[in-house]
């Protein structure tokens, strides 16, 4: 049973007890995932009680929602794709022009290069730096690393393909390792500086 | 990469709900929830699992009433199926009473058909009495209800008729024929039947009551004959009917009939056969050619008349006619003769064609029927007449010939005897 899956099917009860359960033991990740997405941690509550209230919605239509946990991922991932279209008006034709049209090199379709090139990578550095990253990188390695989605499920989640996934994945923590190198070079030019001082 | 994710979920988790955010957040939903409550009907669902036996229930009533369905039929075609072979006593009889003969009935439409019925199903009561009395479980009570099954049914029979009389009197004498034969039949079998138990003294009980109900009811019934006379045409065609009925019944009986049965059986035919056409002889006439027949004319009602008359005398004289009877059948012929010249050629006719369509009714049901055939000896039912045995006398001697019957033979000499 993958991730997505886990827990909660056939669970009795009413559909309201059903529903306020999937919130106790979502809402955590939920928000984590928001919140690690858009910086904002107000915006990050708003959108998980968002997500919350828009399923429900769908409930009250009368469809049944047999696992909620990959439901609550997918109506949080748009939300927070509206929200950044808000922000940043960054289409999503711009986004695959700044991938540009390669589909990957044989480099970055590997999940093993993915693994051994965040073996380079100082975890604690890299979360500290998920900021900096564009959010098609950040998407992909929150929910990868933080959600510890599989490469399936995520390619599910985004509506994308596999590919697609593990050359966002690959070229983002390319760029991770790019941002905390350059973080520590200029660490090094400060610390230098102030030596000269 | 291990170290990495480790490290990276690690940071990660610092970033969480604080917990009255999280309860806040769960207000606000709860809220949400109150506010957008569940459609009736999406309740009433998300009881699903307390409402699926009730769902499985509702399949089974329905599978349950479609077997249901299936059995009544069953019960409905096997029930009145199995009546058919019940006998007083029994559970089913009423089913075969009330049910089936009763719907039978209402399928029958012209008023002749109703009097064949009924004649049919007194015909049934007595029967039943024979079964249940040749085992020995004939009580008085069922006796009693199957005398008084024997009247309502010729009472019921003669109502019809009555009903016929109505619109065509002479379908209704033909009507009244059908039904004096058949009384005559079953009051001959029943005094077999009496003459056998006495002669057995196996069972307690005889048949005598029921004997004297059918007698009884043959008396009404011959008694309500009325003078009419049915025309030529309606009666030579009823004979023409039956006769052609009963031989065809002979035609298929012959192949598993005994040669002895099948002689005496053929003689009757072609007796018949020779009332028939004397008859119609007699009927083509011209009336100023009726002064040469009248001896011819009385011959026939005479040993018509003797018939009756010997009957009663020697019911269980099988295939011979003794010596003694020969007085007492001058002495009918004399008088028949005295009776006869009262009677018109026309009447003469009639009777002849009357007797003609008793004998072959007779015979049909003779044929037709293991209980008549087991009881009674085709001579008591059907007796032969004088003038066609001297007839026939060369016809039958061919025929023993043929056969190589013993018994054959010693008719004839009998009937030598006779004459």
């Amino acid at each position: 049973m993958s991730l997505l899956q886990k827990g909660e099917d056939n669970q009795g009860g009413s559909q309201e007890e059903r529903f306020l359960a999937a919130f106790d033991e979502y809402s955590s990740a939920l928000f984590r995932h928001a919140s690690l997405r858009i910086s904002d941690r107000e915006k990050a509550i708003d959108l998980v009680h968002d997500t919350f209230t828009k399923v429900w919605g769908y409930v009250r239509q009368g469809h049944e929602i047999k696992l909620f946990r990959p439901f609550l991922y997918k109506v949080l991932n748009n939300l927070i794709i509206d929200e950044y279209r808000k922000k940043r008006e960054s289409s999503l034709d711009a986004l695959l022009e700044l991938e540009g049209v390669d589909e990957g090199s044989f480099e970055e379709l590997s999940e093993s290069t993915v693994e051994s090139l965040a073996a380079t990578l100082d975890g604690k550095r890299a979360f500290e730096m998920l900021e900096t990253l564009p959010d098609e990188y950040r998407e992909v390695i929150i929910l990868r690393f933080v959600d510890e989605l599989g490469p399936k499920e995520i390619s599910k989640l985004i509506e994308e393909s596999e590919n697609i996934v593990s050359v966002r994945l690959h070229r983002g923590l390319k760029l991770l390792r790019k941002s905390i190198e350059q973080e520590e070079r200029s660490r090094e030019e400060q610390r230098l500086l102030k030596q000269r001082k | 990469m291990k170290k990495f994710t480790e490290q990276l979920k690690k940071r990660a988790e610092s970033v969480k709900l604080r917990g009255f955010e999280r309860n806040n957040l769960r207000e606000r939903l709860v809220s949400y929830m109150e506010y957008h409550p569940l459609p009736q009907d999406l309740k009433d669902k998300q009881l699903m699992p307390a409402v699926v036996p009730t769902r499985t229930s509702f399949v089974q009533v329905a599978m349950f009433s479609r077997y249901m369905g299936a059995l009544t039929v069953l019960f409905l075609v096997m029930v009145p199926f199995v009546a058919e072979k019940a006998v007083p006593g029994d559970v089913l009889y009423p089913v075969k009473v009330r049910f089936n003969e009763e719907i039978r009935g209402s399928l029958t439409f012209s008023p002749y058909e109703k009097v064949e019925w009924e004649t049919s199903r007194l015909e049934r009561r007595i029967a039943e009495a024979r079964l249940l009395a040749n085992e020995g479980k004939l009580t008085p009570e069922v006796e009693e209800s199957v005398a008084e099954a024997v009247k309502q049914h010729s009472d019921a029979a003669q109502r019809e008729i009555a009903v016929i009389r109505a619109g065509d009197s002479e379908q209704a004498v033909i009507a009244e024929i059908t039904l004096a034969s058949a009384l005559e039949v079953q009051s001959e079998v029943l005094a077999g039947h009496t003459a056998r138990d006495i002669g057995a003294t196996m069972f307690g009980r005889s048949v005598v009551g029921l004997s004297g109900a059918v007698d009884a009811a043959r008396k009404t019934v011959e008694s309500a004959q009325t003078s009419e006379k049915p025309s030529y045409a309606k009666l030579s065609a009823k004979v023409e009917l039956e006769t052609t009925k009963a031989q065809e019944l002979f035609n298929s009986v012959s192949q598993n009939a005994t040669a002895e049965e099948v002689a005496s059986i053929e003689r009757r035919l072609s007796d018949i056969n020779n009332k028939v056409a004397k008859a119609i002889n007699l009927h083509n006439t011209k009336p100023e050619d009726i002064e040469a027949l009248p001896i011819n004319s009385d011959a026939e009602t005479a040993s018509s008349s003797e018939v009756a008359v010997e009957e009663p005398g020697e019911p269980s004289a099988a295939a011979s006619t003794t010596p003694e009877a020969l007085p007492k059948s001058e002495e009918v012929i004399a008088e028949a003769i005295e009776v006869a010249v009262i009677l018109t050629p026309e009447e003469v006719v009639i009777n002849l064609l009357r007797e003609a369509l008793m004998d072959t009714q007779k015979l049909i049901s003779f044929m037709t029927d293991i209980d008549v055939r087991q009881n009674v000896s085709i001579e008591e039912l059907v007796p032969m007449e004088k003038d066609s045995k001297i007839e026939e006398k060369k016809t039958d001697s061919q025929t023993s010939k043929q056969a190589g019957e013993n018994t054959t033979l010693k008719m004839n000499i009998d009937l030598d005897t006779d004459i």
